[in-house]
């Protein structure tokens, strides 16, 4: 994926949250943004899934010059998984995914279905698939919200630290799913508090810290940090 | 063995068995059941039907304006104009504070006067709906309330137009929310409508106490009350607790 972004600048109440943002990344299957609470990485990632848009500057994903294109048609390329808590809870589990299919990529109901039973097997979901979401565990909820989001085939997957609402165990088995995608080449922007995670599945890593990008690069940069906030951070999250 | 649900039915046949031993009592310690005649309605019958019948109308109507008034005064509530907020929380109050008798009364001098309404089952609904808005009120805020602000977030990230919004998401949600609320409301209306009697409206109360002072059978005339009331009232009860339930599932 390719990721152009000039001066983003994103306040909220007159509180600054993201400062003069530049970046320019290209070929990057898999990208990881890590930092402490507060440093606006969750704003990044709505803006660059257009949730939201930034007070100032450009931003491009892919060939998408964002503040030119017409949202919903930006949606349709993207997928997005939340925090927690966004399955739709009157449907099932399957008709949460062929909703979307059906209204808004306006496959037939056919179709829909056999997209969204195939990937939901896939993902060792299928016995679920009448359920809803109050009769799902987190984690399968957060699997389902992950099927969601690949089932419409997105040129990129974002995900909103889709494991901190979740208990250690049920955190393995949704960070499994997410490392089951890269090995099916999704590419994906994920915001995480999971640093051995990112290790594991991101290819290049953006630490941010109080509104600005402090550090980025090849994932090694999270065992050779090189800026004093990135070697804090990282002791401080593998003190625990 | 029994099962759990041959055990819950013994249960609760011996909770009605219980009951009617009570009922019993009662009768026979009452000193005047030798008088009791309730054969004497039978020539009022279809007055006393068409009593029933104009509540469980009345009701009905009530239920739906009320919804619809309710749903006004929802709106006003949310406004962002100060002065239709207070409008909305000040009328609010005042209903919170009042008897529905009183309103009623109320009503049919101060409205029913003025706007030359004398048809009184129009006035009695105009009262009763009235009074009920705010309940509504209530219901809507509860229901919208409880649509978690991340699944806007969701529907808007995955394209939904507003139509489909609404269309798939949000109506099928808070329909399914607001049935129990608006059933147990429903209740409290058709309750509430025997004060109707007090404006003269011809409902169940107002046409068995007129049967039972003439056929001088006031005390049978609230023993037919007391039953033909729970006869609305018991399936509507049992009808929002079943929804509540189904409610419950998916929560």
């Amino acid at each position: 994926m390719e990721l152009k972004l000039h001066n983003v600048n994103k306040s909220y109440d007159n509180k600054e949250i993201l400062i003069d943002i530049n970046l320019e990344l290209k070929d990057e299957a898999s990208i990881a943004i890590i930092g402490p609470s507060g440093a606006g990485k969750s704003t990044l990632l709505r803006l660059l899934s257009l949730i939201e848009k930034p007070d100032s500057g450009e931003i491009h994903v892919n060939k998408y010059d964002l503040n030119k294109i017409d949202p919903d048609e930006y949606y349709k390329k993207i997928g997005f998984v939340f925090q927690s808590h966004t399955l739709f809870p009157h449907l099932t589990v399957l008709r949460n995914i062929t909703l979307i299919l059906e209204q808004v990529h306006k496959k037939t109901k056919e179709e829909a279905n056999k997209t969204a039973l195939d990937l939901l097997n896939r993902f060792d979901l299928g016995e679920h698939i009448h359920k809803r979401a109050s009769q799902l565990s987190g984690g399968q909820s957060q699997r389902v919200s992950i099927v969601r989001g690949i089932a419409i085939n997105p040129e990129v997957l974002f995900f909103d630290e889709p494991t901190s609402a979740l208990d250690p165990v049920l955190t393995q088995e949704v960070l499994s799913t997410i490392l089951k995608l890269r090995e099916e080449h999704m590419k994906f922007v994920i915001v995480t508090h999971e640093i051995l995670f990112a290790k594991k599945a991101a290819d290049f890593v953006i630490f941010m810290d109080c509104g600005k990008i402090v550090e980025m690069g090849n994932v090694d940069i999270l065992e050779n940090p090189q800026t004093e906030e990135l070697q804090k951070f990282l002791s401080n999250v593998f003190l625990w | 063995m029994i099962s759990d649900r041959q055990k819950r039915i013994l249960s609760f046949l011996t909770a009605l068995l219980i009951f009617g031993l009570f009922l019993a009592l009662i009768y026979f310690a009452f000193p005047g059941r030798k008088d009791l005649e309730f054969s004497k309605f039978l020539p009022w019958k279809n007055l006393v039907i068409k009593g029933w019948i104009l509540t469980i109308v009345v009701s009905i109507i009530v239920l739906i304006s009320s919804v619809i008034l309710g749903f006004l005064l929802y709106l006003l509530s949310k406004s962002k104009i100060l002065v239709f907020k207070y409008l909305a929380d000040i009328f609010t109050e005042v209903i919170f504070g009042s008897p529905l008798v009183v309103f009623i009364i109320l009503v049919f001098y101060f409205i029913g006067a003025p706007l030359n309404i004398d048809n009184r089952i129009v006035l009695g609904v105009i009262a009763l709906s009235l009074y009920m808005a705010p309940y509504m009120k209530n219901v809507f805020e509860g229901a919208m309330e409880s649509i978690d602000e991340m699944q806007y977030q969701a529907m808007t990230v995955f394209g939904f137009t507003n139509y489909q919004k609404y269309r798939y998401i949000i109506i099928p949600q808070l329909l399914k929310i607001l049935i129990p609320p608006f059933a147990g409301n429903l209740t409290f209306i058709v309750k509430g409508s025997s004060l109707l009697n007090f404006i003269g409206v011809p409902e169940l109360y107002n046409a068995i106490i007129t049967v039972g002072s003439t056929t001088y059978g006031v005390v049978e005339g609230y023993i037919f009350l007391f039953v033909m009331y729970l006869m609305i009232t018991i399936p509507l009860i049992r009808l929002t607790k079943y929804f509540e339930k189904k409610v419950a599932l998916w929560n």
